[in-house]
């Protein structure tokens, strides 16, 4: 079962912030296929934040394939989410990141310096996906 | 909306029961106290033979005379206590607290709101009022008659009491009404009270209807039974004109001692101020009057009340 | 769009004072809707007015189609009323505050009341003068919807409420949204308090209506361009101006943004929902009005 938690000063809109972990989930396998996530209610109950931004992430999941929900029982993650990276996939992601760390590395950045520049490309994303949204 | 007049206001209900309880349990202790000795004084004065009568006053005088200024007092103030503890807060406290925008968003009108508060709160005050002046006209009736006469009874007995303590509880609830703070209130209370009683009991009350000026036949006090006296007796001629105080004592003092001999005991005063062309006229209100007076002092009060209650109704609705 | 709450040309003038001046907005139902402004903004003369407390003066207001003043029976049986300050009756017991609803509202929900209170601890017996704060906030809420309302109209509830209070109070009213599916207006004039738990956003502004919108919508629809101290004028596209602020070299511009992207010369950066409130609050004559897209169900 998933517990979410709520970083208000983020900046990252509340409903933004639950879809990434639930993704997150997916990815670290906290989650499986088949889990039930939290009702709405009980997000709402936890966080209390209001219930229409619960259901708005969880529509977003929905429309993105990663959950599917069903009246009455709940909503629970879909089958045949992204397994686990594929290990060609992996060193080829791996040969890039390398490159860009070493790329850091000259310009001066250390190992949080790297990091705040990673989070911060995030965030910028996700903010820009929230306007499709 | 009953049970929510009852539960705001029980301490002020239980209050004025006790007070009640206790005023009763007082008057009642001195009526049953002192009516060896009433007998005594109503057998003596009515033949009036030998000064036993005035012995028997002048020993109920000491041993009861105490009791009857304070308690006279207490009847006076009794009536503002209503007004001071029930009606100033009723709709200043809801205001001065906020409580009235509590509870005049639940599925009640302000207009019943006031109407269940007034009904049953002023009923509850009438019916003690009404107590009180049993309580009161029982101790009137225990006192005895040379004392005092119904007349000086007047504020502590009867329906205008109840009239009075109505009227105080809507002085209260209009003041809470219009200055929306209950000391405020309460001050306006006390001071509205107490002008408007002395101004209608010593300024109005007197002219009701106009008063009589006649002869008071037969002896001065019992005869015109219970009358109201205003004022000094005017010596005047047969005609009415005033004559002076000097030249009235001299007939008095001549029919009282004639030349060469006394008086006789069954001597009439008034045939010898007569024939010497004077005579003794007297203002007043007469016996029978009272129970109108009593009407025309409730009515006024009552009236005002209603007023008041009104205003306070209109002032509440305007609060929107 | 199903709309709880509906004011047209909407005034309220005390003597020579006009608390609320040509107020016309249109609330949706089945959302929590902030209400924004700084004191004196006429938050409480509107929510009062909703609730039939107090006659406009001019102009008109109606809850779920009825009038507060015509009609108040009717609305009162839906809607649900926690004043400034939350006042309740000191000397009464909880138990006694529950009582006074029951008798005072045709509709009334003893037992989810009562449930309500001992899910959080707080006793029937116990006189409201000896409550916490923060209990007897929960007490007020929980007579407010004892009647089970449609409409919950909140007068700056979290005033003088610790942290832990507020949060406590604003999960107790999350929940029961979420459980019933009310509409909610609550009034603040700190949005951070508003900003978890709203959805809608209303400013007011010196009793006039400044800005009406989904939140989401209206956080994504400003921005804050800067660049070389330039005039409002040569932004470029559509934008309005809501706020700028020029330094010797810079100018930052608060905008709502158009159809049109701005020019190049400009730095695009987000803001807060805060940042966007204050611009407004700021600038009185800047003013949106509910764009056609904001009607679409949320």
């Amino acid at each position: 079962m998933l517990h979410f938690h709520l970083d208000a000063r983020s900046g990252v809109p509340t409903y933004i912030q639950l879809v990434n972990q639930v993704r997150r989930a997916t990815r670290n396998g906290t989650l499986h296929a088949g889990d039930r996530l939290l009702t709405a209610r009980e997000v709402v109950a936890a966080l209390a934040i209001n219930p229409n931004t619960v259901l708005k992430a969880y529509t977003q999941l929905e429309s993105e394939g990663l959950v599917i929900s069903r009246p009455g029982l709940g909503t629970f993650i879909a089958q045949g989410i992204p397994a686990p990276l594929a290990p060609a996939l992996q060193r080829q992601l791996r040969r890039g990141l390398d490159s860009w760390i070493r790329s850091a590395e000259i310009a001066g950045l250390d190992r949080e310096g790297m990091l705040a520049l990673i989070n911060l490309a995030m965030d910028e994303k996700d903010k820009k996906g929230a306007h499709v949204a | 909306m009953i049970w929510l007049t009852w539960r705001q206001h029980r301490l002020e209900g239980l209050g004025t029961a006790v007070v009640v309880a206790v005023v009763v349990l007082v008057v009642g202790s001195l009526v049953v106290a002192v009516q060896p000795l009433l007998e005594q004084i109503r057998h003596a004065c009515s033949i009036v033979v030998d000064d036993s009568c005035g012995r028997a006053l002048i020993a109920f005088q000491s041993r009861f005379g105490m009791f009857q200024q304070p308690l006279y007092l207490a009847f006076l103030v009794l009536p503002v206590l209503p007004g001071f503890f029930i009606g100033a807060p009723l709709i200043a406290r809801e205001f001065e607290q906020g409580t009235d925008q509590m509870v005049w968003s639940q599925g009640i009108t302000r207009r019943r709101w006031l109407l269940v508060k007034l009904a049953v709160l002023g009923s509850a005050t009438a019916v003690m009022a009404g107590i009180l002046a049993l309580a009161g006209q029982e101790w009137s009736t225990s006192v005895p008659d040379n004392s005092y006469s119904q007349w000086f009874a007047f504020d502590v007995q009867g329906p205008e009491f109840v009239a009075y303590v109505l009227f105080s509880f809507a002085l209260g609830v209009a003041a809470g009404a219009a200055i929306g703070r209950t000391v405020p209130a309460m001050a306006a209370v006390l001071v509205g009270f107490v002008v408007v009683r002395t101004a209608i009991g010593l300024f109005a009350r007197p002219n009701f209807l106009p008063p009589v000026e006649s002869e008071l036949s037969g002896p001065l006090f019992s005869g015109q039974g219970q009358a109201w006296m205003m004022g000094n007796p005017r010596p005047a001629d047969l005609h009415g004109n005033t004559v002076g105080t000097d030249q009235f004592d001299q007939v008095t003092n001549a029919c009282l001692h004639p030349l060469g001999g006394v008086v006789p005991g069954n001597f009439d005063l008034q045939a010898c101020w007569h024939e010497h062309g004077v005579k003794l006229l007297q203002t007043y209100q007469p016996a029978e009057r009272f129970p109108l007076f009593q009407g025309i002092e409730t009515a006024i009060f009552v009236i005002a009340a209603i007023a008041l209650l009104g205003l306070a109704a209109w002032l509440v609705g305007r609060r929107a | 769009m199903s709309v709880a709450l509906n004011a047209t040309g909407l005034g309220k003038q005390y003597r020579n004072r006009w608390a609320l001046r040509d107020c016309s907005l249109r609330v949706p139902s089945g959302r929590i809707t902030g209400l924004v402004g700084p004191n004196g903004a006429g938050k409480t003369t509107l929510l009062r007015m909703a609730v039939g407390l107090i006659k406009p003066t001019a102009g008109e207001i109606s809850v779920f189609g009825w009038s507060p003043t015509g009609q108040p029976a009717l609305v009162l049986a839906r809607v649900g009323f926690v004043p400034q300050d939350r006042p309740l009756y000191r000397r009464f017991t909880v138990g006694d505050i529950l009582q006074l609803g029951r008798h005072l509202n045709p509709r009334w929900d003893q037992a989810a009341a009562v449930a309500r209170l001992a899910r959080l601890d707080i006793g029937l017996n116990r006189k409201i003068a000896h409550l916490s704060g923060g209990q007897q906030a929960q007490v007020s809420l929980a007579l407010a919807l004892g009647k089970r309302p449609d409409l919950l109209l909140l007068d700056e509830p979290l005033s003088n409420l610790d942290p832990l209070a507020r949060r406590e109070f604003m999960r107790a009213l999350v929940e029961v949204v979420a459980a019933e599916g009310l509409s909610v207006i609550l009034s603040s004039h700190v949005v951070a308090e508003l900003e978890r738990v709203c959805d809608h956003l209303v400013i007011l502004n010196g009793g006039r209506v400044q800005v009406v919108g989904d939140i989401d919508e209206l956080v994504a629809l400003h921005k804050l361009l800067i660049g070389p101290r330039l005039d409002a004028a040569v932004i470029g596209g559509d934008a309005t101006v809501v706020q700028a602020t020029h330094t010797e070299h810079q100018s930052a511009m608060l905008v709502k943004v158009g159809a049109h992207p701005v020019g190049a010369d400009w730095e695009v950066h987000d803001v807060s929902l805060e940042e966007v409130v204050l611009a407004y609050l700021g600038n009185p004559a800047a003013a949106t009005l509910p764009a056609p897209v904001m009607e679409k169900a949320g």
